[in-house]
């Protein structure tokens, strides 16, 4: 006890800052309804960027940013466009598929004149595409049992339902019917019924039966990758996957982004 | 593990605390299963279940006067309430759309662009009713609008900025006082109207507190201020129920036909 008299100080202000701690994530617990794990989660999430990595519940929480184009680039506007998946191939199109994406890119056709410009929502999966370098914000809300996505353009939103089956017949829609669940540190996404109005990347159709699998996770202290598995028989020959990848800006902030040029 | 003696006084206090510690110890942290904590009484799904549009009423003492569907005298300014008349009177039907937006945006001559979100004060009370979902987080209140398919971010404890940017969803705070949430927005871009046709200036400045009353009903009582169009801050009160449902469907414009 002699010994630990000479630093009673320093132990005073670690069990202070102990229960200031604990003390947040109780009212936490006490306000909200939040689990100890998740209160002390997100009171850290919101402090720090750099916190909650290698990842789990809780670690993917915040605004992200497209950390660089994708292998599925669009090419440059002079360009026609090359698709190339994550083994460095290219989209395994069937043959309908193909011509459809190559009428849809003539010579001197530039990613940039498409949908974004006719104002029409992107929907799944091209609404995570890096191509775009709006921010996306992720909030996990366990408690609601629904892990939400904003995206700034369009101001559009996904919402993927934690540990949950696919309701029966879902009618096809834009974002499609999305459940998800934790597999250690990578969030599960499994998203089906989106409607054939949407594109991959603008110009690529597929099918409503188009069945798409991401697998979600931090890979550093303020990064995070989302690879992307599209299975659809009636329009590729085989599954395939790309990988997107985004990262933390400090102090970046969703802006809204109505769309207003409407074709 | 020895410890100073205040702190065992500190650790008298944070008695509650204790479980917490317990968990975290055990649970390492964010690799926890399932949290165990109830949600908000606000989170989910709700509808709007008050319906409430613009009604013109009679002249009194040589100015139109507009009221609410459910009996609100709506303070306007007299120039206001004039040009509202003149709009009226000149063959525009402002009072029967109760948003702006949903016929191509002929109720506000002003803007005129389809598909494009009423924005607020409209959505706070969305009618007609698509549904909403709160999503309850200690550091931000998202609200999933079922209206256009866009969402409102309320960020929580925290002040606008100096100069925010006028946007249709304007700049909302929020905090908690007890069990309301008590929401402040400014910086409403100047297309948006009100009750479908009511103009404001930069000036506007809308309160929402928002309460759950019972576990299936939510009530806001919205209060709208705008010194260059109201002669003094009014307030509707809207009740809302709460829906079993799971997602919030697609909007039926700005999609590909």
């Amino acid at each position: 006890m002699g010994a630990l008299r000479k630093d009673n100080g320093m132990n005073v202000l670690k069990s202070i800052h102990q229960l200031l701690v604990r003390s947040a994530v109780v009212a936490a617990v006490a306000l909200y309804g939040t689990s100890p794990a998740e209160a002390q989660n997100t009171a850290m999430a919101a402090d720090s960027p750099k916190t909650n990595y290698p990842g789990g519940p809780g670690s993917l929480d915040g605004i992200w940013n497209a950390a660089a184009y994708t292998s599925v680039r669009m090419g440059r506007p002079d360009d026609q466009p090359r698709f190339v998946t994550d083994e460095g191939e290219p989209l395994p199109l069937l043959p309908w598929a193909a011509k459809v994406v190559k009428d849809r890119t003539p010579p001197g056709f530039n990613y940039l004149d498409d949908s974004l410009h006719r104002c029409i929502h992107r929907g799944m999966p091209y609404g995570v595409s890096t191509t775009v370098l709006s921010p996306l914000q992720i909030i996990e809300a366990p408690q609601q049992k629904q892990i939400t996505v904003l995206f700034e353009t369009f101001t559009a939103f996904r919402i993927i339902n934690m540990d949950q089956n696919h309701p029966p017949h879902p009618t096809p829609s834009y974002m499609g019917n999305e459940v998800g669940h934790w597999e250690g540190d990578t969030l599960v996404v499994d998203t089906i019924a989106v409607s054939d109005k949407t594109t991959i990347m603008s110009v690529v159709p597929h099918s409503v039966n188009m069945h798409l699998v991401e697998r979600i996770r931090r890979t550093g202290p303020d990064t995070m990758e989302d690879r992307m598995t599209i299975d659809d028989p009636a329009t590729f020959s085989k599954p395939w996957s790309v990988t997107e990848r985004f990262k933390k800006v400090p102090g970046m902030r969703m802006a809204e982004f109505i769309c207003e040029n409407p074709e | 593990m020895q410890r100073a003696h205040i702190d065992i006084r500190l650790q008298g206090l944070a008695g509650a605390g204790a479980a917490v510690v317990v968990a975290i110890a055990l649970g390492a942290g964010p690799a926890l299963a399932a949290p165990a904590g109830a949600p908000s009484p606000l989170a989910g799904y709700w509808i709007n279940t008050t319906p409430r549009t613009l009604k013109a009423g009679p002249v009194v003492k040589g100015t139109p006067t507009f009221r609410t569907s459910d009996g609100l005298l709506i303070p306007l300014l007299p120039e206001v309430a004039k040009m509202l008349a003149e709009r009226r009177n000149g063959g525009e039907d402002i009072v029967a759309k109760p948003h702006f937006g949903a016929d191509g945006g002929a109720a506000a001559p002003a803007y005129k662009l389809p598909c494009l979100t009423p924005g607020m004060p409209s959505v706070a009370a969305p009618w007609p009713p698509y549904p909403i979902e709160f999503v309850v987080k200690p550091e931000q209140v998202s609200v999933l609008l079922g209206f256009y398919r866009n969402y409102r971010i309320i960020r929580m404890n925290t002040d606008h900025p100096e100069d925010p940017d006028p946007a249709f969803m304007g700049d909302s705070i929020g905090r908690w006082d007890k069990g309301t949430l008590v929401v402040d927005t400014v910086a409403v871009r100047p297309e948006t109207v009100i009750l479908g046709a009511i103009p404001h200036s930069d000036q506007l400045h809308i309160v929402e507190r928002i309460r759950p009353i019972g576990k299936n009903t939510l009530e806001s009582r919205i209060t709208i201020d705008d010194p260059k169009t109201f002669s003094k801050p009014w307030t509707t009160t809207s009740r809302f129920k709460k829906e079993n449902i799971s997602d919030i469907p697609d909007y039926a414009c700005g999609l590909d036909k």
